[in-house]
């Protein structure tokens, strides 16, 4: 086994230890906003659009920059879409999602915003549709606590907005 | 192997901003009491929510009809619009102003060739068989209102003419029902008449109502006249109830609910409403 030198990243130096195929890529995005590294398989990084739009035109380096997205994000990013390319079972995707999006209303929105701009239209998806779930049925007053939102509407703009929407009351 | 990373994230203040695209994503996934919801959040929510892109498709998949009024109104109103007035047709019409505790029933069978004087039935719609359903179909038994047994045959009666009228209490208003001759078979004899139009919504036309008086036929008896070689044996059948009901002819054959029908009579017993 080819011995790999790796400096800096203590995340990078674990790997020695694994056995690595040759035939596997391996990729690393760098968070530009808080300088994280993150080595991740080709094939699990290419389910973000811009990242597989990047490698397939060649201008991907071995260190691709990833602007506009944290590193807390990018972590869970990378775990969800690990498990989607692992995974096929949709029994245990399904589940995998469930208890994958128990979080909070900015760490969703973090991940909204992230998986929009690196165009993974599965994360996106179950993202948007648990939000979606969340507001559900709820009223204006509740969305507001739930996603910790801050009501801007005048008076009158509440009032006209009360009488457009008052057929959602009456059911 | 996987690394699971715990998500940590520091105190946010509340005023976080969703950008458009990031509600507009979420936006197409709610329903349209949702987005309605959602409009009255907040001015970013109002405006995204309210993006007719959006509403478009739940409008032209539950009122394609109306879908062709835009662009004059938004598809935000025009979704309303609908909800609306499906919600009207679905409204049942109003209780009648009518009881059937106020109305009698009254019906004049004529004298036939064997038989002297006619016999009139006056009696409350309350005393009266009424249809197990419900409906507008009321009996009333021969034997509670004659002494004698009223006995018809096809050849004496076969013609005759049934007068029959709804009467208010108190003899305060008449619905003519009927004055007709009938279609005679075995076991009942009918005498039916299209009733007219109540005059609120149309000028001509039918009401698609029909009033209906029956001979109800009990046993058969064998009558003989005369005597000697001019002895004559006649089978009469008697009857045992005399039946009105009142039938929805439009699409089935079918006796009017009693509502229905109070609802129709009470345009011809009532005193008409003042105008306003």
């Amino acid at each position: 086994m080819k011995k790999l030198k790796f400096i800096g990243n203590p995340l990078l130096q674990s790997r020695e230890k694994i056995n690595m195929s040759s035939d596997k890529k391996w990729l690393t995005l760098k968070t530009t906003e808080d300088n994280e590294e993150f080595v991740v398989e080709e094939s699990v990084a290419i389910m973000s659009n811009v990242i597989k739009n990047m490698v397939e035109d060649g201008c991907a380096s071995s260190v691709i920059p990833v602007p506009r997205v944290k590193g807390n994000a990018m972590g869970k990013i990378i775990e969800f879409c690990k498990k989607h390319t692992e995974e096929s079972d949709e029994k245990v995707l399904k589940e995998f999602d469930a208890e994958f999006l128990n979080l909070g209303p900015d760490a969703l929105y973090d991940l909204m915003v992230s998986a929009n701009f690196l165009e993974i239209k599965v994360l996106l998806d179950s993202v948007t549709t648990k939000v979606a779930d969340m507001i559900k049925g709820k009223s204006s007053e509740e969305i507001r606590n739930i996603l910790k939102i801050e009501n801007d509407l005048s008076a009158e703009e509440i009032e006209e907005s009360r009488r457009e929407n008052c057929w959602t009351r009456q059911e | 192997m996987s690394a699971t990373y715990t998500y940590t994230y520091s105190k946010r203040s509340s005023n976080k901003t969703f950008s458009w695209e990031v509600l507009n994503l979420i936006a197409m996934k709610c329903d349209a009491k949702t987005l309605a919801t959602a409009s009255c959040v907040s001015k970013l929510w109002a405006s995204s929510m309210s993006s007719d892109h959006l509403w478009k498709s739940v409008c032209t998949t539950h009122f394609p009809s109306l879908s062709n009024l835009h662009p004059s109104i938004s598809y935000r109103r025009i979704y309303a619009l609908g909800l609306a007035s499906a919600k009207r047709r679905r409204q049942p019409p109003p209780e009648p102003r009518l009881s059937i505790d106020d109305l009698l029933f009254a019906v004049t069978i004529p004298p036939g060739k064997s038989r002297d004087g006619s016999i009139t039935i006056l009696k409350p719609f309350s005393e009266l068989e009424n249809h197990p359903e419900g409906r507008f179909r009321f009996d009333v038994s021969l034997n509670d209102v004659v002494s004698e047994k009223l006995m018809v045959d096809e050849e004496d009666d076969g013609d005759m003419k049934i007068s029959s009228s709804i009467v208010m209490r108190g003899y305060e208003s008449v619905f003519r029902v009927l004055d007709r001759k009938g279609k005679t078979s075995r076991r009942e004899w009918w005498f039916t008449e299209e009733l007219p139009s109540a005059g609120c919504c149309f000028c001509n036309g039918a009401s698609g109502l029909l009033a209906e008086i029956t001979l109800v036929f009990g046993e058969t008896v064998v009558v003989v006249t005369g005597s000697g070689t001019e002895k004559k044996e006649r089978k009469k059948k008697v009857v045992e109830k005399v039946r009105i009901g009142v039938m929805n002819v439009v699409s089935t054959w079918r006796y009017a609910t009693v509502d229905d029908a109070l609802r129709y009579l009470q345009h011809f017993l009532l005193p008409k409403p003042a105008a306003v």
